[in-house]
């Protein structure tokens, strides 16, 4: 359905929200740091330089050491919040053919996983939504039978964005990551970027 | 506005969802969020003149550029300032668009695009607003805002997408 442009955009904007855990840390913020006298030089302003030049020196050393672990974390926080929220499905359907039909709109063509059709998945429904700021399907599967819903996302496998990865065909094992009580695993297959949410193993 | 009016949770959303914006990563905009609270603490709280949430969102802004410029990330598309623009941000009242749609084209846009149609859309502003807010021409904002356009309607009119707009 189509509506004003400046609707849509509100929409997609406030979809985004600080959870509980980090609106606490930031209010936290404002109790624990006392503003600053204004013009003052003192020991504390050095010390505060020196503080800041350790942390920029650490901000820009980290990342080239852990920027694999940073990348499969965010995605892994990603895909565990929108499975949490759950939003609607634009479209139901147990195919692929019928993933592939309605999902026109990507860079990429769904295809089935066999590391999904192995553990016994059955497809219901997508909606279209990105990953890291890639376009990306966000399909939903379960166990035929079971309530449990779990969340499998495709998209383009970039490794400007996404890193290096698992690679499936080069016998690679999909890398697991827990995350708000999630297990999400990341891996590479047919090209696609997959993440496919599960319960944590003493859950299974 | 003292502490506690920026440290209300509707405050703190709004800017997070302005960091979201230009981020994209939500990780990424929570740090934002959280550098640019610290900077307002260290040195914005005894300002005596003009908005908390502005001062806010400008060192989120200044910061989110050097870190993009340094990874180049940083978009180099250039903005012909002095061209003319017979458009105003009411152009883009009359488009409209598939909620799917949007979130394809939403990933198109870079993120002074996206700052643009944050400031439009969400805080209700002006070119003339917009452009004291990020302290560019108003012919500056006048060419994003035209070149959203041309961004929006081009995916519209490629069939890609399932939506379209009214002229």
């Amino acid at each position: 359905m189509n509506r004003p442009l400046k609707q849509s955009v509100r929409d997609h904007i406030e979809l985004y929200e600080l959870d509980d855990d980090q609106l606490h840390k930031l209010e936290s913020l404002g109790g624990q740091l006392a503003p600053a006298p204004d013009r003052r030089v003192s020991v504390y302003g050095f010390a505060l330089a020196g503080a800041v030049a350790a942390f920029l020196l650490a901000f820009f050393l980290t990342p080239l050491l852990v920027e694999t672990d940073n990348v499969r974390e965010r995605i892994a926080m990603e895909v565990a919040t929108n499975h949490i929220k759950l939003k609607p499905l634009e479209i139901e359907t147990h195919s692929i053919d019928g993933i592939r039909d309605y999902f026109k709109k990507l860079d990429f063509i769904p295809v089935s996983s066999k590391l999904v059709s192995d553990s016994g998945l059955e497809l219901i429904g997508g909606r279209y939504c990105s990953l890291q700021g890639i376009t990306a399907a966000q399909l939903r599967v379960r166990k035929p039978g079971s309530h449990v819903i779990q969340t499998l996302y495709q998209t383009e496998y970039r490794k400007d964005v996404f890193d290096d990865m698992p690679v499936l065909e080069e016998g690679h094992e999909p890398v697991a990551i827990y995350v708000k009580g999630i297990k999400v695993n990341i891996w590479v297959e047919k090209g696609l970027l997959f993440a496919l949410t599960d319960l944590p193993d003493d859950q299974n | 506005m003292d502490n506690v009016t920026i440290f209300e949770r509707p405050v703190l959303q709004r800017l997070y969802r302005f960091g979201c914006t230009l981020c994209t990563n939500q990780d990424d905009a929570y740090d934002l969020l959280q550098y640019a609270l610290e900077k307002y603490l260290q040195h914005g709280a005894n300002r005596k003149h003009g908005s908390d949430v502005a001062y806010v969102r400008t060192i989120m802004r200044n910061r989110f550029i050097d870190d993009y410029r340094k990874s180049n990330r940083f978009p180099q598309e250039s903005y012909d300032d002095s061209s003319p623009v017979a458009i105003d941000e009411t152009c883009l009242e009359d488009v409209v668009i598939a909620q799917a749609d949007l979130e394809i084209v939403w990933g198109k846009l870079d993120p002074f695009e996206r700052e643009i149609m944050y400031y439009w859309a969400i805080e209700e502003m002006t070119a003339e607003e917009i452009s004291r807010q990020i302290d560019a021409p108003r012919g500056t904002v006048l060419s994003r805002i035209y070149r959203i356009r041309k961004k929006v309607t081009s995916e519209l009119g490629t069939g890609e997408l399932s939506g379209g707009y009214q002229t």
